[in-house]
């Protein structure tokens, strides 16, 4: 028996405790990846949304610019869905078991730190010539019958949008960065 | 053995074994009872996973430990709960709560109470180390579970030591 008594105490706490019916188990441990497919399917939803509605601009748009753009953005969809999953999946908790913790936790904070840092290259970038062409497109299309100044804020929002974006990710991945000096500190490592 | 019927016989074995311990650390990291039976039941569920890729990469204690204590912290960060009080470390501590009445802290009910409370202000990393301290685990293995330095676990079990002599030093002082 321990002599120390707040390990006694702490460990008379709770004595019972063995393990559930293993059917219960089994079904709790798909939840992990009930939410990855739920995940995963909201993400293949939106860009079900964007291809379906820039492949209708395709036939609709009038100028070549905006048929191009449209494309472009269609194949950018594309290309960010992919390194979405490449860069930003979660690690299943099963894995925690292959390092001690705080490396665990690191090892994730590092991986979610650059992919907010890389933001502008493989989720803004990739949209961005086809939208240019798009604005180029509708601003030459309408250039005598609309107002310039119209396109010329329609074109600012999209900037301010794309600059809001990668700011907050730029601000998300200092954050994560300061946990992970934190947690070198405690294990001793230094950046 | 099929694959499968190993895990599930390896997954039992551990549960029993640490079933209790699991048990105690939900109760370090949820206060709410029906949460904390939700907790319980995603360590197993992780832990029963995890004996597909276990391969003595570890002593089994800590394969447990740190499956546990990951689940548990990202029940804790994620959890949209108001926290009454922010969370510190173990050197922001100075006694254990609730100890106005030394008459009853002896009683393992009541310690256990007062552990519980110290832990629930806890940051994860001390949380760790506290609740690995208290399930008997030796420096070097919480070492290995929680992948702090040796330093930086020396230091917070002699806090932690200081913290659980608290009670009876000041029994002493009033005797």
């Amino acid at each position: 028996m321990n002599p120390d008594p707040a390990k006694q105490a702490w460990q008379r706490s709770v004595v019972g405790g063995g393990p559930p019916p293993l059917e219960e188990v089994r079904k709790g441990a798909n939840k992990f990846y009930r939410y990855i497919k739920w995940r995963n399917l909201i993400e293949y939803a939106a860009c079900v949304v964007v291809v379906v509605t820039f492949t209708s601009y395709i036939f609709v748009l009038p100028n070549v610019l905006q048929k191009i753009g449209s494309g472009l953005v269609i194949l950018g969809t594309f290309y960010v869905a992919w390194q979405l999953h490449r860069r930003a999946s979660a690690e299943p908790p099963e894995k925690a078991g292959t390092m001690p913790i705080l490396q665990f936790a690191k090892t994730q904070m590092i991986r979610q730190r650059d992919a907010l840092r890389a933001i502008f290259w493989w989720y803004l970038l990739p949209f961005v010539p086809g939208m240019v062409l798009i604005v180029t497109g509708t601003w030459i299309g309408e250039r005598e019958s609309g107002p310039e100044w119209f396109d010329a804020i329609g074109g600012a929002v999209m900037v301010a949008i794309f600059v809001g974006v990668w700011w907050l990710n730029q601000l998300g991945a200092r954050k994560l960065q300061r946990h992970i000096v934190e947690i070198d500190a405690l294990i001793g490592e230094s950046q | 053995m099929s694959g499968k019927s190993q895990q599930d016989a390896r997954y039992l074995a551990a549960a029993r074994t640490h079933g209790a311990m699991i048990e105690r650390l939900a109760r370090g990291y949820e206060a709410d009872p029906e949460l904390r039976r939700d907790l319980v039941q995603e360590i197993h569920a992780a832990l029963w996973r995890s004996f597909a890729i276990f391969a003595g990469q570890c002593a089994e204690k800590s394969w447990v430990h740190r499956i546990a204590h990951n689940v548990g912290v990202t029940h804790m960060m994620t959890g949209r709960r108001r926290r009454k009080l922010p969370l510190v470390g173990l050197e922001q501590i100075d006694e254990l709560p609730g100890g106005d009445d030394p008459e009853h802290s002896a009683g393992n009910s009541t310690l256990s109470a007062r552990l519980l409370a110290t832990i629930h202000r806890l940051a994860p990393a001390d949380r760790q180390v506290m609740l690995l301290y208290l399930e008997d685990l030796t420096a070097a293995e919480i070492g290995e579970v929680t992948g702090l330095s040796a330093s930086a676990v020396a230091v917070r079990i002699h806090r932690l030591k200081v913290l659980l002599a608290e009670p009876y030093r000041t029994e002493e002082k009033r005797a």
